[in-house]
């Protein structure tokens, strides 16, 4: 609106309003809700069928590797540390934001890749979607997670690349940021619910 | 007098539906829920979905007003400084 309009429409001595929260954080907050209720219901789901079972992994079935994944997930905590560390240079001067959120996307890349080599031990072992309820589940829930850190890192990867060129918006960085952490706080409990 | 019976009768309709379910097995999982573990999964699951959206719009609610409450102290003190 110019400054015409404004007066046109009687609004040229309206309060100035502060925006509480920028749009696209907004945006994310309520996205990053209800993927935490869908994870809520997966894990609800895989706790009640858990309970019923006679034996646990179903006959035939290979135990999941907890001590192998928790390398995974000490890369993915690290990686959501290493980002915190990037929004408060962001803060003191962008430009240092650039090597936290890089060793960020590293430590994410890393979390995928590695799981992607659980995944095709998994698959050699035996463990398909079809398989059991064990690997219907295992693929259902981790596979959803891994899609999103999937999609996360590729937000990562753009918001590091828009730091380079210096132009990288605080609002989509916050979104950025918002997306990560749901993706590394929601982890450990996927983790201790499944694998053991 | 009758609206005693028709208090009763609306009691005694309200324990049936109550009841109802664990005999006709109308719920989706009943068949399963026969184990204390599985009984004992059912209801912390249960709490855990009704509880956890509450918890997190609680927390946003929190949040919101913290930061309304920031914005605000931030005007007021651009406010005084404007006026001094």
């Amino acid at each position: 609106m110019n400054e015409d309009s404004l007066h046109l429409a009687g609004m040229e001595d309206a309060p100035r309003r502060s925006q509480i929260m920028d749009s696209r954080a907004l945006g994310m907050s309520i996205f990053v809700f209800t993927e935490i209720m869908l994870f809520a219901g997966f894990i609800s789901a895989f706790t009640i069928i858990r309970s019923g079972a006679m034996a646990w992994p179903p006959p035939g079935q290979p135990r999941l590797p907890m001590e192998e994944t928790a390398v995974n997930t000490a890369a993915l905590l690290a990686s959501g540390v290493a980002l915190a560390i990037a929004h408060r240079a962001y803060k003191r001067n962008r430009m240092q934001a650039r090597w936290p959120l890089l060793a960020s996307i590293v430590l994410g890349s890393m979390f995928v890749a590695l799981q992607g080599v659980e995944w095709i031990g998994m698959l050699r072992a035996g463990l398909t979607l079809t398989s059991s309820v064990l690997g219907s589940f295992f693929y259902t829930i981790i596979g959803l997670h891994a899609l999103h850190a999937v999609v996360a890192l590729g937000m990562l990867v753009r918001a590091w690349l828009q730091l380079n060129q210096g132009r990288l918006q605080p609002g989509l960085f916050l979104a950025t940021q918002i997306f990560w952490y749901f993706v590394v706080g929601v982890w450990p409990f996927v983790y201790l619910r499944v694998y053991p | 007098m009758r609206s005693n019976i028709r208090h009763r009768s609306l009691g005694l309709l309200a324990f049936l539906i109550l009841m109802s379910p664990s005999v006709a097995e109308a719920c989706a999982v009943c068949f399963s829920g026969r184990s204390d573990e599985q009984r004992e999964a059912f209801l912390i699951t249960t709490g855990f979905l009704t509880f956890l959206p509450l918890i997190l719009l609680g927390l946003a609610v929190l949040a919101f007003i913290r930061r309304v409450r920031r914005i605000e102290a931030e005007n007021d003190a651009v406010a005084e400084r404007v006026r001094s």
